[in-house]
């Protein structure tokens, strides 16, 4: 007879989520005791965000349009992805060192507590300084919003929060799901981490730099698309160069889902074959 | 299926088979090869059992236990723990069941054992006062006072093991799994550990299942034991009944007042194996009583001092896969 939660769904996802942010706080305690690594690579990460926005300003000042799409947009694009998938690494980047923990023999641990393996697989190896990594975006996104020249109805001014919340979604989603093939193949955890950036930097431009094939398949089958291009297409108010329907603008929510549910289905299949180590 | 109530680890035809892969002999692919770890094994415990579960190494013991406690899924047959199936609910029976790995620690490696409790407790939501009284007795009775602010990665193992052993008590599990507890511990913290066990047992009733090498761990707190060997359960039932099946010599270890030339001796089956200065030791069959062999030493030689030595389990077990055919297991009561 299988007991039943008392809880219920919501009470155990709510359990969950107490259990991420519990075990976030543990990872900048222990971060916190060798203070001057953190207070270096913090430091680091500073530099490098600068660094980086530097760089993209002067890319951006000397690009006046990339495929007929002005500075601005480029930019709101940019952001917009990039913002995505740096929530989504902040949130669940670390799935993607489970391929060590296993190697090592750490992970037969995190099977025996009452807590989800992938708050687990989140939370093992979180470096607290990667929330820095948010900051560019986010800046490139106000910046770029302030200068766009499009009319902000409540309808777009809404989906921007939407579509970054549903990119959040759909980045992560395909981070846990690549995660997943490390519990069948430890082994591959740079091949999975080289997928993750490799789609966070395919997101960031307009489609249709990769040309009709390569920019349909990265839109739908990625589904990359979904993460800021196409609703994007919506807020800055062109037609889409591919010629999908209108209405692909607005399913950034609904592919959500459908990835989570993919990266669930995974996630699962993936923990029902860890093998554990010999020892 | 009566008299079923008290049963709380159900092991029915349970396999387990790993696919290897190594690298041929001559050509760079790799190829291969099945190792069935674990090969048809049931047994069932009921509640507050303390059992042994014995076996050379590679014999599928820490397999078996990764089996019952959800971590790898059985490639076929049923298992039972408390009435959950392990693999399939995982998070249900972590609440239930406690587990120490003597290689590897539950706790988190750069948090005082203090924090490390006082997030089990969270993450395992244990009423406070149990957690309070629990943590209190458990100090006590391990000792572990004098370290408790000290970062886990900077304790001994004894000192570790301890807190091992706290942690995966702490939420009052019905039952608790141990792979090699006492590995690699000094004397003291081995007996700190068995009367750990002991108590918790008695006290709480927790039913505890240990793999062990050690053949005190399993004289002082197992009186029955599973043994099995390349996959297989060969054995289920009293650790005495092992021990007269297989027969083997105890060692009786005897100092006299002098160093002797070695001892002769007239009772049937005892010799002496070994003399060194004036200790002597004799082996004498373990069917035997020890009784004839200590009064007449004791009435011809100047005796000072005796203890007597079991086979060691090891011994035992390595005899009975020499033995022939597996012997039939008898059921349980
Ligand atoms: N994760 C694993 N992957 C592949 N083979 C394994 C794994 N774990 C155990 N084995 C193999 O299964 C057999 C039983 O191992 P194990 O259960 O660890 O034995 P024991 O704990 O009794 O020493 C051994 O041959 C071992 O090599
Ligand atoms: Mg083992």
């Amino acid at each position: 007879m299988a007991p039943v939660d008392e809880a219920g769904p919501v009470g155990v996802l709510r359990a969950q989520l107490g259990a991420y942010l519990l075990l976030v706080r543990i990872a900048f305690r222990q971060a916190a005791q060798y203070r001057a690594s953190l207070a270096l690579m913090t430091a680091t990460e500073v530099a490098a965000t600068m660094l980086d926005l530097a760089a993209i300003g002067i890319v951006f000042a000397h690009l006046p349009a990339l495929d007929g799409f002005s500075l601005a947009e480029v930019a709101f694009l940019y952001g917009t992805s990039a913002l995505a998938f740096a929530l989504a690494e902040a949130l669940v980047g670390p799935v993607d060192r489970l391929g060590w923990h296993i190697r090592d023999g750490r992970f037969d641990v995190v099977l025996i507590r009452p807590v989800s393996v992938l708050v687990q697989a989140a939370t093992l190896s979180f470096a607290p300084q990667r929330i820095g990594r948010v900051v560019q975006p986010a800046v490139i996104v106000v910046v770029s919003c302030a200068a766009l020249d499009v009319d902000w109805t409540a309808g777009r001014t809404l989906l921007v929060p939407a579509m970054v919340l549903c990119g959040t979604v759909i980045a992560g989603s395909a981070f846990v799901a690549a995660a997943s093939v490390l519990f069948v193949a430890p082994d591959a955890t740079v091949a999975v981490a080289a997928l993750a950036q490799g789609s966070a930097l395919a997101a960031r431009y307009p489609m249709t730099i990769y040309g009709r094939r390569l920019g349909l398949l990265l839109t739908v089958a990625a589904p990359i698309g979904f993460v800021s291009w196409l609703p994007a297409l919506y807020v800055l108010d062109r037609p889409d160069p591919f010629g999908l329907p209108f209405a692909t603008r607005f399913a950034s929510p609904l592919v959500a889902l459908l990835a989570a549910a993919v990266a669930t289905l995974a996630w699962r299949a993936g923990v029902r074959r860890y093998r554990s180590t010999g020892n | 299926m009566t008299d079923q109530d008290d049963v709380v680890i159900e092991v029915a035809g349970a396999t387990k088979t790993f696919v290897q892969r190594r690298r041929g002999e001559r050509r760079l692919r790799r190829e291969r090869v099945d190792v069935a770890a674990v090969r048809d094994v049931s047994f069932t415990v009921r509640a507050g059992e303390i059992v042994g579960y014995l076996g050379p190494n590679g014999a599928g013991k820490s397999t078996t236990i990764k089996m019952l406690i959800g971590v790898l899924t059985p490639t076929s047959g049923r298992l039972r723990v408390a009435g959950i199936d392990p693999a399939r609910q995982r998070i249900a029976l972590a609440r239930r069941i406690g587990v120490v790995f003597g290689q590897r620690s539950t706790l988190w490696y750069d948090l005082p054992l203090r924090d490390s409790f006082a997030l089990a407790r969270h993450l395992y939501r244990i009423p406070d006062d149990r957690f309070q009284a629990n943590l209190r007795r458990f100090v006590e009775m391990l000792d572990l006072g004098p370290f408790l602010d000290t970062p886990v990665r900077q304790l001994s193992l004894g000192q570790r093991m301890r807190g091992d052993l706290t942690a995966a008590f702490l939420h009052d599990p019905a039952i608790v799994y141990l792979d090699e507890p006492t590995i690699g511990l000094d004397v003291v913290s081995k007996a700190a550990v068995r009367a750990f066990l002991a108590e918790t047992n008695r006290e709480n009733g927790t039913t505890i299942m240990l793999t062990t090498h050690d053949t005190a761990d399993i004289e002082q707190l197992c009186r029955r034991v599973l043994v099995i060997d390349h996959g297989r359960l060969g054995f289920d039932g009293e650790l005495a009944v092992l021990r007269e099946r297989l027969g083997g010599d105890r060692t009786l270890v005897v100092d006299l007042a002098e160093p002797l030339p070695a001892l002769s001796v007239a009772t049937p089956g005892a010799r002496v194996i070994r003399v060194d200065g004036p200790r002597q030791w004799l082996a004498f069959p373990a069917t035997a009583s020890a009784a004839p062999l200590v009064a007449e030493i004791a009435a011809r030689y100047p005796l000072v001092d005796l203890s007597i030595r079991e086979p060691p389990i090891e011994e035992v077990v390595t005899r009975l896969y020499t033995s022939g055919a597996p012997t039939p297991r008898p059921a349980p009561d």
